[in-house]
């Protein structure tokens, strides 16, 4: 009877040729029955262990993914000594010792992801009102048959023009309007870009062939207006009233 | 690229945040797109990796550092390319890998060129079981659902996958990846409309192909 039977750890004899000649029974416990050693190797841990076990003058140590009873991808730390044409080769399996590490960088990552979806989604929930907020912050009243006010609140910027053009042209052309007034009452500060974006507005509303005009322009408005290299060409007027005198 | 894969691959083992970070903004100063940074310079360094295990030279213990500098490495890059990257538009796509598949990296580079196409995404990183993603695809609706596997037993969770997330009602196109799909050929588990894609150059010509800001129902 041979004493490596009882050996407490996976064993395994082998010959030059990786051919298996005995095993502990702890070996069957955890592995197939095979005839070669590199049939329980990973397939793309075949070319290591071949270079592993070629080390015939020294003991040789090192990871091999092997497959097991209960995995088909088992890390493992091998090692091989070798007498004449024989090795002898102990299999201590990895994966208990690495798997608490694992579950620790997993749990952190797991914590990262989820915090940044979650501040994902608020920024998506918050980018959603803003636009909400940029739409009413230039609704299109219907005055009279052809005119038109269009209030503007907040600060104008070039945001709230893109968010708007789209609908002020189609409302304007739809509804068939001659004049549209533009009321800055409730303008804040302007960018330059803003009111670049403004002209160009009020350039393609001429073109469609209606008139556009502004109210309510204060002393910081009109510095801005008249800074921008485009020139707006509209009358200025300064309140609703006169607005009307001047259309009607 | 080997030598970016050698010099990458030290300082990511030595667990060497700043210094693997300034090694890729270097590249990215000069010039060099975000596809050439992830597949030239990281992915030949996490290949390279590869190599030094296979001879023996590290241990999978130096992999999971190497794995979490690489980690942060694209963190950070994402967040420098958010500055100069166009708003998040109206086409969405989704990122994960299938059940039990924790190599995550690759997905992960994927996901960040749609982002920087102007897509919006989410990453759902590694080992995302099906009745998961379902669910997650059902709320949230994704165009497009990406997935990852890098180990050849995984391949056998792609055919109920695809089947599964190719028929929810908003008709996904569901993409597939990982660093075995440029040796082998894996189309028998997915549908005729299932796209395979061999790497990031298939994958930046295809986003080339359907910009984020035009919503078409079925195309590939
Ligand atoms: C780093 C690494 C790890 C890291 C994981 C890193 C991570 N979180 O991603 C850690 C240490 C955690 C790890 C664990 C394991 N690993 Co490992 N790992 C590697 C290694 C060295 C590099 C992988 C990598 O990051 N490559 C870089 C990335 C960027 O490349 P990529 O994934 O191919 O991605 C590219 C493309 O494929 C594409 N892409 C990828 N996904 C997608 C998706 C879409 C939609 C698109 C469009 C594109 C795309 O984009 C990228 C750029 O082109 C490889 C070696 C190798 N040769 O690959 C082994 C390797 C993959 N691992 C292996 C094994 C066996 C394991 C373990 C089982 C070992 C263990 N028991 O501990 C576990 C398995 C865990 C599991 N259940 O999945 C084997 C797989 C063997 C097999 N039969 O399949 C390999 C090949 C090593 C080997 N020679 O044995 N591993």
């Amino acid at each position: 009877m041979c004493p490596t039977k009882f050996l407490p750890q996976p064993y395994f004899r082998i010959s030059t040729d990786f051919a298996i000649l005995t095993v502990s029974d702890r070996s069957l416990e955890i592995y197939e029955p095979s005839g070669n050693f590199l049939d329980l190797v990973d397939w793309e841990s075949r070319n290591k262990a071949a270079q592993l076990l070629a080390k015939k003058d020294e003991r040789a140590e090192g990871e091999l993914i092997m497959k097991t009873k209960d995995s088909p991808y088992a890390l493992v730390d091998v090692s091989v000594v070798w007498d004449k044409s024989e090795g002898h080769i102990i299999c201590l399996q990895k994966d208990h010792r690495l798997a608490e590490l694992e579950s620790i960088v997993e749990k952190h990552r797991l914590r990262l992801a989820e915090t940044n979806l979650e501040l994902l989604e608020k920024k998506e929930q918050v980018e959603k009102s803003l636009n909400e907020i940029k739409s009413l912050s230039c609704p299109f009243i219907k005055l009279t048959k052809g005119t038109a006010l269009v209030p503007l609140f907040g600060n104008l910027d070039q945001k709230l023009i893109q968010q708007n053009e789209e609908r002020i042209m189609h409302k304007a052309h739809d509804g068939d309007y001659e004049d549209i007034l533009f009321d800055f009452n409730g303008v804040g500060t302007l960018t330059d870009e803003g009111v670049d974006a403004f002209i160009m507005l009020i350039k393609e509303l001429q073109i469609m062939g209606i008139s556009p005009s502004i109210i309510g322009i204060k002393p910081n408005h009109a510095f801005y207006l008249n800074r921008s290299p485009a020139k707006l060409d509209v009358p200025f007027l300064n309140s609703l009233s006169k607005a009307f005198k001047a259309i009607m | 690229m080997h030598e970016h894969g050698a010099a990458l691959a030290q300082l990511l083992l030595e667990g060497n945040q700043d210094e693997a970070w300034e090694y890729i903004n270097e590249y990215r100063k000069k010039g060099k797109d975000s596809l050439y940074i992830y597949e030239h310079i990281i992915t030949a360094g996490m290949g390279h990796i590869g190599s030094l295990w296979e001879t023996n030279k590290i241990s999978v213990a130096d992999e999971h550092l190497a794995t979490s500098t690489c980690d942060f490495l694209l963190a950070r890059y994402q967040m420098e390319k958010k500055k100069e990257q166009n708003p998040s538009n109206s086409k969405k796509a989704m990122f994960l890998c299938v059940e039990s598949e924790q190599h995550y990296l690759g997905i992960k580079m994927a996901s960040q060129l749609f982002s920087e196409a102007g897509w919006t995404t989410r990453f759902h990183g590694p080992n995302l079981p099906l009745e998961y993603a379902k669910k997650t695809a059902v709320d949230w609706q994704p165009d497009v659902i990406c997935l990852s596997f890098s180990i050849l037993y995984h391949a056998e969770h792609l055919n109920p996958y695809i089947a599964e997330l190719e028929k929810l009602p908003n008709r996904p196109i569901v993409m597939i990846g990982g660093r075995l799909l440029s040796h082998y050929e894996f189309s028998r588990y997915g549908s005729k409309k299932t796209i395979f894609m061999k790497n990031l150059e298939d994958v930046r010509d295809w986003i080339k192909r359907h910009p984020p800001g035009v919503k078409s129902s079925v195309s590939y």
